[in-house]
């Protein structure tokens, strides 16, 4: 019950900032310098015709008119066209927002499954192998450029070594394998940052919880050490590395937008760049609009999860 | 002098071998005209895509352009892009992070509810936004870079002032009548700057990656002007015949990002002992 009433505050929070939100990414488009009428007519342009086509986009009206029509178009689901194709948004969207979505999770994967056991090594013996691993990782991981490593991949396991596909997309409903295949260099890619970042975060959590008074007094109890790692410590810890996992899921999201570049994989991040190449409005509207949503909904889970984690922060009522 | 430099490596490792990069990179950068035997657009029509060789140390591109000088030239614009958007995102995010930590209240939720929205995007997607549609001069990738920063550096100001709002040489000097400018600018700004610090070379090291990022989709400096990322992105279609074109650019980034995040983690180190020895 406290659970829901807390869930239905931070729901309560969302309200303010997807207002603010949806504010900045139409003030961003609009305030803008160029004028998307002549964008659409291109070389067609006539006085006449520009003033048809922006009177069809509601560009004639006064701002705060423009926004209540864009925003009452959006919740009714309706993200508009796409200037060139004359297709809806919403549709491409539709398509292209798995291939993000799976990219993203299986980095999350990839990320988790290296970093977590790394840095609890690391935290269980400092100045060891993990740790010094762990460290190299940690530097490394942040430092090196993504879409860089992604050539290093191609170069290496596609060109070379001939293990991979170095570029394309394999639906999931048809080829499995063939899906995961496609998906292992740019997931490895993505991954490496989010490692970086994951495996000091672990580390330095589980050496604050080693730390304290508790543990002392299991240990003195003569509970096995591995117990207390797995049992009690990692649990006191996981707040913080879930947090961090939350938090950099936005950055996966941004990280997605160059991956998706270098292994030519169509997904919403390579929309939204090639939409902004050639000046789409409504398609990178929407990009934006779904990434944003996206993360906001990421680090509401977070919070909630949080909340299961942690009975203390529940019991606030937030 | 030698003590001394050695006394400072001796508190923090990482920090000092993070500055020696930097400095290194910059005096190189900056010099390099005086010093190149090439310009960045001279073309050696002779010797396209060869390797490295006593002419050309680490080869040269597709149209025989020595990879060593665009190297340098491109750290030109890295570093400017860097030392912009820092610079832009700190004067204006310490202002307001001062503000809102300073006077609290309705100002406090006035100025940090916008910085809230700004940060639910990620950097990448705003930056490519923001150049895509403004522009691709130096200039707006570093004000767009720095739209980014100013949320999370009004962030840490904010935070470290309110730590030290409430302490006993702010109560002091209030009590002797000193004005709320004078508070900020003389006891808090002083005693809270530290972790902004931290954070601004961290940021510039991301700045690099940002600036490399968007001249590889395509949206940052544009041809011929040497870009890391630029070089990146052309050396792709080549990288079976000239792996250098790829390696170069790549092993040049990851050096200058380094070097940053080495001196960012060595400066919490020093100015934080107790978090870090454990």
């Amino acid at each position: 019950m406290q659970l829901a009433r807390y869930i239905a505050g931070r729901l309560l929070l969302l309200l303010p900032v997807l207002f603010g939100t949806s504010v900045l990414i139409f003030l961003l488009l609009r305030l803008i310098p160029g004028d998307p009428a002549q964008v659409i007519l291109g070389l067609r342009a006539t006085p006449e015709r520009l003033v048809i086509v922006r009177s069809e986009l509601g560009l004639d009206l006064p701002i705060h008119q423009q926004y209540a029509q864009w925003l009452g178009k959006l919740l009714a689901g309706d993200l508009g066209k796409d200037f060139r194709s004359n297709e809806a948004v919403s549709e491409l969207l539709r398509v292209r927002l798995p291939v993000t979505i799976e990219l993203t999770l299986f980095a999350l994967a990839l990320a988790i499954v290296v970093a977590v056991p790394l840095g609890i090594r690391a935290a269980i013996r400092p100045g060891g192998l993990a740790d010094r691993a762990a460290m190299l990782l940690g530097l490394l991981g942040i430092s090196i450029p993504d879409f860089w490593l992604g050539i290093m991949l191609i170069l290496l396991f596609s060109l070379g070594l001939r293990m991979f596909p170095s570029s394309g997309y394999v639906r999931l409903e048809s080829d499995l394998v063939g899906n995961l295949r496609s998906f292992f260099l740019p997931a490895l890619t993505l991954a490496v940052g989010l490692a970086a970042v994951l495996v000091r975060m672990t580390r330095a959590a589980l050496l604050e919880v080693l730390e304290r008074d508790f543990v002392k007094f299991l240990r003195a109890k003569g509970l096995r050490e591995r117990l207390i790692i797995y049992q009690h410590v990692l649990r006191n810890a996981s707040i913080p590395i879930v947090t961090v996992i939350g938090l950099q899921f936005g950055y996966l999201l941004g990280g997605a937008v160059i991956v998706e570049e270098v292994f030519s994989l169509p997904g919403v991040g390579r929309l939204i760049v090639s939409a902004t190449l050639e000046r789409n409005y409504p398609v990178v509207q929407a990009g934006m609009l779904v990434v944003a949503l996206l993360f906001i909904l990421v680090n509401l889970a977070t919070d909630v999860l949080y909340g299961l984690l942690n009975p203390k922060i529940r019991g606030d009522g937030a | 002098m030698i003590a001394r430099l050695r006394a400072s490596y001796a508190a923090s490792p990482s920090a000092s071998v993070g500055a020696s990069i930097i400095i290194a990179l910059v005096i190189l950068t900056a010099a390099a005209p005086l010093y190149s035997p090439y310009k960045p657009e001279t073309m050696d029509f002779m010797a396209p895509l060869s390797g490295p060789s006593r002419a050309h140390l680490l080869g040269t591109d597709n149209f025989g352009r020595d990879i060593l000088t665009r190297v340098l030239y491109g750290y030109q614009i890295s570093l400017a892009v860097a030392l912009g958007s820092v610079g832009f995102g700190m004067a204006a995010g310490v202002t307001l992070g001062l503000l809102a930590g300073y006077f609290g209240g309705a100002l406090d939720n006035i100025i940090m509810r916008p910085m809230d929205v700004l940060m639910a995007f990620p950097a990448i997607v705003l930056v490519v936004a923001l150049t895509g549609f403004v522009g691709r001069e130096i200039a707006v990738m570093m004000l767009a870079v720095a739209v980014v920063y100013v949320p999370i550096f009004a962030r840490v100001m904010r935070g470290a002032a309110l730590e030290c709002v409430n302490e006993l040489y702010v109560e002091g000097a209030r009590a002797r009548g000193a004005s709320h400018l004078r508070l900020m600018l003389r006891h808090i700004l002083p005693n809270a700057i530290p972790p902004v610090l931290i954070q601004a070379s961290i940021l510039m090291g991301i700045a690099i990656l940002l600036e490399s990022a968007l001249s590889f989709i395509g949206l940052g400096t544009q041809p011929p002007d040497p870009s890391l990322g630029l070089m990146l992105s052309e050396g792709r279609s080549f990288m079976q015949q000239a792996p250098w074109m790829v390696l170069v650019p790549g092993l040049a980034i990851s050096l200058a990002v380094l070097g940053f995040n080495l001196l960012g983690n060595g400066l919490q180190a020093l100015l934080n002992p107790a978090r870090m020895a454990r």
